[in-house]
């Protein structure tokens, strides 16, 4: 997987900024990226030096169109705690 | 705040405030928690956003918005606070420049008066003589009322006459009228039954009959009628007359009076005070006119909007004293609101000047009305409203009622003044040609009283 597909978004959320506090920042990353990949994507594209990071999967929910029953899709999640004193300005702006 | 103020003509100053940074960064956080408390975002709780996300959120557009509805309204106060200003309706505000946040504010604020030397007003006072057409239809009225009826039998009934009617209206079996002795008082605008039924009797002669039909206009508010074609079956049973008395002492006695003389010089009494009061209104409105042509009055116009209100109200409420509004009552003229606002606005602007010109005189006169006036006035209006007052309590004797009152003596008084020194310069000054201000030379006048 190409390094630039890893992370899909950062989640911005009220949980999300409260994390920030810790140094921690939260993304939606690629189903299919693990915690190596994850490390060198952030550390790469913020330069920064990430000391940790924490997946976990949201199950798609079930969802209902008409007669339909359908999935919507699953996802992975990320928070990657930085080295201190090292901080995303993306996020800071937020 | 920086605020310069510059006064307009039309009684009215022009502020440009601006705010200082501070002030304007505090209104931005203050606004950006209001808006957060009350706009649902994404991934937060109502109220829970970082203030710059709110913003990012919204767009910078509708925070300053939210910044200058907030702040214009405060920075308005205090500049008016500050320049010691009195603004008699709300400003017209407008919005420079958001950051700073700058305000132009066009202020009406209080009229000002300048009253010329009204102490040498001088107003022709004009003697109106009794106009003897007046008092011979005043002797007359009195005649006619004391006239009794008379039936004839002679003559075709006219208008004016009264004709009992037996009489029979049916349309399809459903009866309107079915009167053997009907009494109906012959008058050209009487719309009863049917209108256009006098018509149809006048010019009948006493014993005669006739049968005609009449129609309900389609429009007529009692729906059970309207458009309903009657059969009319007319006999006229008798006719009777005012039978005029001679005009003579007799008459006179009969109507309470000790002659004929006696009569007339009541009546000529009686016209006598009117033409009086309407000559003295007149002197006064001259008068008045007078100090408003020399006086400078400045004013805003949102004065005049005020007036025009006010008038319209009370046309409004004379309208429907006759069960009437002025919505239909403008369209009866084909005149929008609009166009008659424009009409209004010249007399608005004379009455505006008129009690504006007054109010100022009784300040320099130092025109004063004690509360014992004012409860003179409440009994005159309590006794005249007699025994309603004790169902609704008395009305006359509250707060607001009384400042209405004290406010018309007041206006009262000074008009009685301003005439009182008018009449006792013309007593004194030589009855030459008079100057009126403006220079205009009048035709040498009477020594009026």
């Amino acid at each position: 997987m190409e390094l630039l597909e890893v992370l899909r978004r950062p989640y911005i959320t009220e949980k999300a900024t409260s994390l920030q506090a810790q140094n921690k920042y939260a993304f939606e990353v690629d189903l299919k990226a693990n915690k190596h990949q994850i490390r060198q994507a952030v550390e790469v594209a913020f330069k920064v030096r990430v000391k940790d990071v924490h997946v976990l999967r949201e199950h798609g929910k079930m969802r209902h169109m008409g007669r339909f029953r359908t999935r919507s899709p699953e996802t992975k999640k990320a928070v990657v705690t930085l080295m201190a004193g090292d901080k995303i300005e993306f996020f800071q702006s937020v | 705040m920086k605020v310069t103020a510059e006064r307009l003509p039309e009684s009215q100053v022009l502020l440009t405030i601006e705010a200082e940074p501070a002030e304007w960064e505090a209104a931005r956080n203050r606004a950006l928690k209001e808006l957060s408390g009350k706009v649902n975002i994404p991934g937060f709780r109502r109220g829970k956003t970082p203030l710059q996300l709110v913003e990012r959120f919204l767009g910078r557009e509708t925070v300053l918005k939210e910044v200058a509805d907030d702040l214009v309204p405060e920075l308005y106060e205090r500049a008016i606070q500050q320049n010691g200003l009195e603004p008699v309706d709300q400003p017209q505000l407008e919005v420079v420049s958001t950051e700073p946040l700058t305000v132009k504010a066009t202020v009406p604020i209080k009229p000002t008066v300048t009253l010329g030397d009204y102490s040498k007003i001088e107003v022709e006072e004009e003697k109106l003589e009794v106009p003897e057409l007046e008092v011979v239809r005043g002797v007359e009225a009195v005649r006619v009322r004391q006239a009794p009826w008379q039936p004839f039998g002679n003559r075709p009934a006219h208008y004016g006459d009264t004709v009992t009617l037996k009489i029979e209206a049916r349309e399809n079996g459903a009866v309107l009228l079915d009167e053997e002795a009907w009494e109906y008082l012959l008058l050209p605008d009487n719309v009863a039954p049917v209108p256009g039924f006098a018509r149809q009797i006048e010019g009948l002669l006493p014993g005669a009959s006739k049968d005609f039909s009449l129609a309900f206009p389609a429009n007529d508010p009692r729906k059970q009628l309207a458009g309903k074609t009657f059969t009319f079956s007319v006999t006229i049973v008798e006719a009777k007359e005012k039978a005029l008395p001679a005009l003579d002492d007799e008459f006179a006695k009969a109507a309470g009076f000790d002659s004929l003389a006696a009569l007339r010089e009541k009546v000529t009494a009686d016209v006598r005070s009117q033409v009086d009061a309407a000559a003295k209104a007149r002197f006064e409105e001259k008068v008045v006119d007078a100090l408003v042509a020399q006086a400078r009055i400045e004013y805003p116009l949102a004065m005049v909007e005020r007036e025009i209100d006010r008038m319209l109200q009370d046309q409004a409420d004379e309208l429907r004293r006759g069960r009437l509004n002025l919505d239909d009552y403008l369209k009866s003229m084909k005149k929008t609101v609009d166009q008659y606002r424009a009409d209004l606005r010249a007399p608005a602007e004379l009455r505006l000047k008129r009690s504006l010109a007054l109010a100022k005189v009784t300040e320099a006169e130092g025109v004063k009305v004690g509360p014992e006036e004012v409860d003179a006035e409440v009994r005159y209006w309590s006794e005249r409203a007699g025994e309603q007052l004790a169902e609704v309590g008395n009305v006359f004797d509250r707060p607001e009622f009384r400042d209405t009152l004290e406010r018309r003596l007041a206006v009262r008084k000074t008009v009685d003044l301003l005439v009182a020194k008018v009449r006792s310069r013309r007593q004194q000054v030589a009855p030459s040609g008079l100057v009126l201000p403006g220079g205009v030379q009048l035709p040498t006048a009477e020594k009026g009283g």
